[in-house]
Order: C-alpha cells, then structure tokens, then sequence
C-alpha cells in the first residue's frame, strides 16, 4: 500500500501542470453538479412542502352571522375525519393578519373597519382527496348556517404536486447532463494529464511495474487528486451559497428558513463523485496511452 | 553469453543493435526462433513474466528514460520499490547505488537539472540497485563527452567486475578499444564470425 499512495504523490509531484489541469477538471465538475443538486434540492423542497402541506379550504361568514350560526357551523364541519387542522379567524384576526402582511404598506387600510373582511374557518383537508371528494364537501358546507363563500386551495396543491415533479424531472435531466459532460470533460483533461506523463508510464513499464503495480499508483493518484478537488469544490459551493443566502435571510426571513446547504449524505456523495471521476479518468486514460506505446 | 562476461555489440547504424535489446526485453516480438533471457524463454512469457524478467535485470539506454520530475534518488529507488522494498529500503539501495557511480552529491536534485552525462549515469545507478545478474545497455555513452563516456564504461566494467553479465551495444570506437571482453559484430541483423570481427576491430 505504501508503495502505491508513494507512486501517487510522486506522480503528481512529478507533473504538476497535469496534475492540476485534471483536478481543476474536476474541481468545476463537482461545482457544477453541487450547484444543480442545491438548486434544485432547494425548489424540490420548497415545492413539494407547498403541495404536500394539504388542502386548504377557507369557510367565510356573511357579515351578519351570529355566533349561533358559526358554532353550528364549525361543529358540522369538525365532524368531518379528513380535516387536519381547523380554526376560526374573526373579523379583527383577518384585520390585523392583512395589516401584518402589508407591512409598510399598512397605511393603504386607513379609514377602512374590521367590519369589511368577513370572518372564516381556517381548515385543512387531508391532501389526498380527490377534486370530487372535495367539491362534495364545499357544496355540503356552503348550505350550512350563516356561510357566505368557500374558496380552496386544491387547484393550487395540484399544481404544486405537478411542479414538484417538474423539478424532479427537471433533476434528473440536469443531473444526467452533468454526469455526461463531467466525464467528457474529466477523460480529456485526464488523457492530457496521461500524455504528459507517458514517459513516466514507459520508465514504470521499463523497470517491470506489471498490472496493479503499474496502473494502481495512477488510479489512486486520479482518486486523490478527485477527492481534494472535490472538497475544495464543496468548500467552495458552500461560500457561495451562505453569501447568497446571507442577504436573503436579512430580508425575506419566511422564505431564508426554508434555504438549506446540501446534506452531510450529498455533501458525501459529491466527494465521492469526485473521487469515482478521478479513477475512472485515470483508468481510462492510462488505457488510452498504452494503446498509443 | 557466459554468466559475469562482457560482450560488445556492435555495428553500422541500422544493423539491428536497439532491435535486438528490444527482442530481449520484450518490447519487440520476434519474427521467429527463440529468445532466453536469464534461462526464461521470452515467447512463454505473459505481459506478467516480461515485466518480472524486465525487473530482474539492469537496463541502460541511448536516452536515460529519467522521470524527469522526480529527485535523482527517487529515479533510482523507483525501480528497487517495483521489486516490492519499502520506501526506506529503496532510499538506502538508491543512495548506495549513486555512490557507485559517483553521483551523491546529487540524490536530492531533480533529473530535469542534471547535464547528459550526469542522467545517464542515474540511469545506470536504476539498472544498478538491484544488483542485476544481467546488465543491457544499449548505446550508453552515445552523446557523452569522452570523461563522460569512460566513466560510464567503468561503472559497467566495475559492475561485471562484481559478477553482472554485461551486453552493451555501441558503435563507439574507442569505447570497443578501452574494453575486455568479447566483440559481437552485427551486420543486417546477422551476427558475423566472431574472430575475423574482433582481427578487423583490434586492427
């Protein structure tokens, strides 16, 4: 084993330039494919939170419903086993969450009463009901005492569930993209690397490295040197990404909670990208100079 | 050849002499008959056996084959290290065989800064450490001056000396005249008689 991690710090010591141009291969391989796998890891999951959070139904009262009228209400509707959550939003609750999401613009309610928006059921249906189920119970709902409107969010959860599918596809085709254009990339600046390192190859030939004595050290100096361009690349995605998320997170707090880096699992898995790069590029290409002898 | 001799190998350019070595270090495959090298029968040999048989013996070149990017000891050690020594081993066979060709002083500096002379005898200090029964040298002092080129002559003659078999294959004139031992003379790819060549050479 020594003889090999020795050969593969030699070898890389011994072409640099080379050495270099295949790790800043894969440095930019594993950077591009980091960038896909945040980015789309991060709408992935900030789709498919919005379409997996349930549906959301909205019970509003005519103006004049009294309190009878909603008790009866709400105690019909928490019958009903597919509700998740559920809660009631009066009309000064409606008022002060409008003029909290408003923020600055809060002047533009001046003049105007709690009295205007009228007061709801706040619920949330299990997300697996079908468009049927759900328009059985708002045409059910709607004869209830003192209902006025009822709006839902299932058109929104399907499109969500169709857009995180797009992102998942979207995913993969990119990450397919990556794979193929990473190892185009890594073999050509690794058959650079092996030409410049042929006479190295012959003089190992030449002294009677056979098999794993001979294409072992490259291999492993191909892993090694894809395993340090590949931390560096992470070490990298990760300061490009905390500045840009420093900014958001200062100024868009709801949206920054749901910004993450990679996982430690992904973070894993690029490194070993990196390093399964490094040794195919130096398999293949140490293939291609022996051909060329 | 007869184990510890010295045989010259010599010839007009273009008569076989860099073919023959290469026959028998297996980079050439022959177009017929037989070739044994050190009792092993070249044409049995997998890619396995040649690369084993190349480490058993020492070879020296018109060209040094140095990697040029590594430290003069490193060159050497590298082929004691492919005969499975350790790394201290290796350093210490190396450094012991740059002292046998007078190279010490020089171990730690890269290959790329040695003059001509000076990489071929690293190269002879790699075909050296470990203590080959065989020596091949195909035109070593080819390019050298003549200090350069005798000293390299020596090592050799030093190295048969210490019990190597020595090939070498030159047409150095005055390498031939300074040598004991037998002369081959190649012509075509023919060995011609071995007495009327040595008569026209020492004449």
């Amino acid at each position: 084993m020594e003889y090999y991690f020795r050969r593969a710090f030699d070898g890389i010591k011994a072409s640099p330039a080379a050495s270099g141009v295949a790790m800043a291969s894969i440095a930019a391989s594993v950077l591009f494919a980091g960038i896909v796998l945040l980015t789309t890891s991060n709408a992935y999951r900030a789709v498919a939170r919005w379409a997996a959070s349930g549906i959301d139904v909205s019970v509003y009262f005519q103006p004049d419903a009294g309190e009878k009228d909603v008790v009866a209400t709400r105690t019909r509707i928490e019958q009903d086993s597919a509700i998740v959550e559920l809660g009631y939003v009066s009309q000064e609750e409606a008022w002060q969450f409008l003029a909290a999401s408003l923020d600055n613009s809060a002047q533009l309610l001046a003049g105007l009463t709690p009295q205007v928006l009228p007061a709801s059921l706040e619920i949330r249906l299990e997300r697996r009901l079908t468009d049927a189920e759900v328009d059985a119970r708002i045409t059910t709902w709607r004869a209830l005492p003192g209902v006025s409107d009822i709006q839902s969010s299932r058109a929104a959860v399907v499109s969500g569930s169709t857009a995180a599918d797009v992102v998942r596809w979207v995913a993969w085709a990119l990450g397919a993209l990556t794979l193929a254009a990473s190892l185009l990339v890594v073999m050509t600046a690794f058959q650079l690397a092996a030409f410049t390192r042929r006479d190295e190859m012959n003089v190992l030939r030449l002294v009677g490295a056979v098999g794993r004595g001979y294409w072992g050290p490259v291999v492993l100096a191909g892993v090694l040197e894809g395993v340090v361009a590949s931390v560096l690349s992470v070490g990298v995605l990760f300061l490009v990404f905390e500045a840009v998320a420093w900014p958001i997170r200062s100024s868009l707090p709801t949206f920054a909670s749901r910004l993450a880096f990679l996982s430690a699992s992904q973070c894993l898995t690029l490194l070993l990208w990196g390093a399964v790069l490094g040794g195919a590029g130096s398999a293949v290409a140490m293939r291609r100079v022996s051909e060329w002898r | 050849m007869g184990d510890g001799e010295f045989v010259a190998l010599t010839g007009p350019s273009g008569s076989g002499k860099t073919t023959l070595f290469g026959v028998l270090i297996g980079e050439v495959v022959p177009d017929g008959g037989q070739v044994i090298v050190n009792g092993r029968n070249l044409g049995r040999l997998d890619a396995a056996g040649v690369a084993e048989l190349r480490r058993d013996l020492g070879l020296v070149f018109e060209h040094p084959r140095l990697i040029e990017g590594l430290s003069v000891v490193d060159n050497v050690a590298l082929a004691a290290q492919v005969r499975g020594r350790g790394r201290v081993e290796a350093r210490r066979m190396a450094e012991e065989a740059l002292e046998r060709v007078n190279l010490e002083d020089a171990a730690g500096c890269f290959a790329r800064d040695l003059c001509a002379g000076e990489k071929q005898r690293v190269s002879l200090a790699r075909a050296l450490v470990n203590r080959p029964v065989l020596i091949l040298a195909d035109e070593p002092t080819l390019g050298l001056d003549p200090d350069q080129a005798l000293y390299v002559l020596k090592i050799l003659t030093q190295a048969c000396h210490d019990g190597a078999t020595v090939l070498m294959a030159t047409h150095d004139m005055e390498a031939l005249a300074v040598l004991r031992g037998r002369v081959l003379v190649l012509h075509r790819g023919r060995l011609n008689d071995e007495s009327e060549a040595e008569q026209e050479l020492r004449a």
